[in-house]
């Protein structure tokens, strides 16, 4: 009888070892699977984020930012002559 | 009925079967196992691995002030596999608008045999998000980048710089400017993996057997100010159309460094549409356009003369317009109103009058070999190591060379004529007399970070002294007063001193000719054409080059139009001169160069 039960706690350990090992290696291709969908919803953020970057890089165009300033804010540029430079003083505080 | 049977001998054969068919199995099991093992298992991997390519980053680029001039962006791509389309027909309909395909011949793409298709490559994230949302059979998306430059030019279906930073071809290559000559270092370098994949092409987790990381590229910092650009662009761009030129450049570089802060060239074009444009248009004319500068390089010829010795500012040549050499006349600029010359010159008064016949008896008498090595020392002949693509070095003969004419050539050579330059060579000639005497190596590179954060300013190589301080002071106090008392003076600027050279050249090409050969039996004249090479009747390039502020220079500037529209003697709609005294005051007032001079009142100069 010794022999026998033995045997079968042996057989019974091996089944469990056997099921952990399967369960963990199918969670760890579960969660290889989750980490690939988070890698392609980062890349998509990312090339949310380059969009963003770009429009940015457009709307700050020296060209861009005079047609607005021209057309919708009716600016108009000074002359160059308009700008005075301020004389540093040669008296010690 | 069945008869009876030993059970003994059929228990035997069945076992003998049985054993028969185990030995079979076992056997294949075995040959598969032990001898085919490494085959086969080599080739169930080769199922299950790949190899694939992991794409480096490209670096950015960026313009002084850290605006952004290039980055990379990831668009999708839209595919087919026809066979695998259920309805062409309702497909096409759907996808047709989105594309921008007719109806029609989509469906036919999406009907044929082909095995797989591009509809559209690289679209844009709203169209890549309507197409995936239809969840289409056979419709597919793949991401690819995109090179792009956000920043608009001045002209219409332009970008900023275009031709400084050039553009990267579909394959990632860097084509043009920067983008050619430093791809190398905004590319970066891919890298690759190499691990077990599901049937649907998943990664399998914790599968890698080999892994080499992309090296992301650099991004470049530019010593380009994309406001002052602005600047420039603008102002070239209205003389481009006003004078109705074949092209213009426009340069402004900081004497001290080489440092190029602006450099604007039209026609231009838009670097985000290059494919469909003529390839002409990709070269930078300002640093690959070789051409006879004329009067400019007369400075040159003044500053080689005094470094040497071989002349004085007192000592005064006579200029009675008529110097023939070689069976060739040299006459001035200004001969219709002093057809006798100016009598006796200084080379002052060469500057400014801007005196073809006193810069030649001026490099006569330094000597052909004198004016041919200093103009080579000058930087000419050589391209000035810039790094935008397709640089071109130049030509100057050596007068006593198989290409030389003796004294002709440097008599030519004297005013600017029978040699070719470029126009940022010149920049960087007369930046060396702003600056004392060095000869700077122009750049519009500043440095770049690499993608651990570290930032490399570009090491310049320390200027090269190719004129004595003394020299240069004075060839910049003659170029001042060129434009104070000379032929220059539209070019002054209330508030500031200026040094400055005007230059209007001939543009030298194959000229066809009908040429009287003789007379037929009847007496009627016989002609045919003839080919020659010369200078082209009202084909130019005029240009204006200036230091500034005079009294301690800062910045040299370039303005040159090619080929404009031409009447009379050289008149045009908008002289480079002219152009300069209304864009300068903008670019000092943006670089906040204070004036040097008192206001003047209108009409007068006012002296340091």
């Amino acid at each position: 009888m010794t022999g026998v039960s033995g045997i079968l706690v042996a057989l019974a350990a091996a089944a469990g070892l056997a099921f952990f090992y399967l369960s963990q290696s199918t969670h760890v291709a579960a969660i290889g699977y989750q980490i690939s969908g988070l890698q392609a919803q980062l890349a998509e953020l990312r090339a949310e984020q380059q969009q963003l970057t770009l429009q940015i890089g457009e709307a700050r165009s020296p060209a861009v930012i005079t047609r607005r300033a021209k057309r919708d804010l009716q600016l108009t540029e000074l002359p160059a002559q308009s700008v005075t430079f301020a004389q540093r003083s040669t008296k010690q505080p | 009925m069945l008869a009876r049977t030993d059970s003994r001998a059929r228990a035997l054969f069945l076992l003998l079967v049985a054993a028969v068919v185990a030995g079979g199995i076992g056997t294949r099991l075995a040959w598969w196992q032990v001898v085919e093992r490494d085959r086969l298992a080599g080739m169930a991997l080769a199922q299950l691995d790949q190899t694939e390519s992991i794409p480096a980053a490209r670096g950015d680029i960026i313009d002084a002030t850290g605006e952004l001039l290039a980055t990379t962006v990831e668009l999708q791509s839209i595919f087919a596999t026809p066979p695998s389309v259920d309805d062409p027909a309702s497909t096409a309909a759907l996808l047709a608008p989105l594309l921008g395909w007719d109806v029609h011949d989509l469906q036919d793409t999406l009907a044929s045999n082909d095995a797989w298709v591009w509809l559209k490559r690289r679209v844009d994230l709203h169209t890549s998000d309507q197409v995936r949302a239809l969840h289409l059979p056979g419709i597919g998306l793949l991401p690819e980048t995109k090179r792009v430059y956000p920043v608009q030019g001045v002209a219409p279906d332009t970008t900023l710089a275009s031709q400084v930073l050039g553009f990267v071809n579909v394959d990632g290559i860097g084509q043009y400017g920067i983008e050619s000559s430093d791809n190398a270092l905004l590319a970066g370098l891919p890298g690759s993996v190499t691990a077990l994949h599901d049937v649907a092409g998943r990664q399998i987790a914790d599968s890698v057997f080999q892994l080499k990381a992309p090296v992301d590229g650099a991004d470049l910092k530019l010593t380009i100010d994309a406001g002052l650009q602005h600047l420039l662009e603008s102002a070239m761009w209205e003389t481009y159309r006003r004078n109705y030129a074949k092209g213009v450049t426009g340069v402004v570089m900081d004497v001290n460094t080489g440092a190029v802060l602006a450099l604007a060239t039209f026609p231009s074009y838009d670097a985000n549409g290059y494919a469909k444009l003529d390839p002409a248009l990709f070269t930078n004319p300002a640093v690959s356009r070789q051409y006879e500068p004329g009067s400019v390089m007369k400075a040159f010829t003044i500053a080689a003369a005094l470094d040497a010795g071989a002349i004085t500012t007192r000592e005064k040549f006579r200029d009675d317009n008529n110097l023939r050499l070689a069976g060739v006349r040299i006459q001035n600029a200004d001969r219709y109103w002093y057809p006798n010359g100016h009598g006796r010159i200084t080379a002052g008064d060469v500057l400014k009058l801007s005196n073809n016949v006193g810069a030649a008896k001026i490099g006569l008498t330094l000597g052909g070999q004198g004016l041919y090595q200093a103009l080579r020392r000058f930087g000419f002949g050589e391209p000035t190591g810039i790094e935008i693509a397709g640089e071109a070095p130049g030509t100057v003969w050596n007068p006593d060379g198989p290409n030389g004419s003796g004294q002709l050539t440097t008599a030519q050579n004297s005013f600017g004529q029978g040699l070719s330059v470029t126009a940022m060579q010149l920049v960087a000639g007369y930046a060396a007399i702003g600056n004392g005497g060095r000869l700077v190596t122009p750049h519009v590179v500043a440095g770049w970070t690499t993608p651990d954060g570290t930032y490399h300013p570009t090491e310049q190589t320390e200027p090269e002294r190719v004129m004595r301080q003394e020299t240069a002071n004075t060839v910049l106090h003659l170029l001042t007063d060129a434009v104070d008392f000379g032929i220059a003076q539209p070019a002054s600027i209330p508030g500031y001193s200026v040094a400055g050279k005007t230059g209007t050249a001939q543009i030298a090409g194959p000229i066809t000719e009908r040429v009287r050969t003789g007379t037929d039996a009847r007496g009627k004249a016989i002609f045919k054409k003839v080919t020659h090479y010369g200078y082209i009747r009202n084909w130019i390039d005029s240009s204006f080059i200036s230091l500034l502020p005079a009294s301690k220079p800062k910045i040299a500037t370039l303005i040159l139009i090619h080929r404009p529209a031409v009447w009379g003697l050289y008149q045009m709609a908008q002289r480079p001169d002219d152009l300069f005294r209304s864009l300068a005051p903008d670019i000092l007032s943006y670089l906040a160069i204070p004036p040097d001079r008192k206001q003047p009142p209108d009409g007068q100069v006012a002296r340091r």
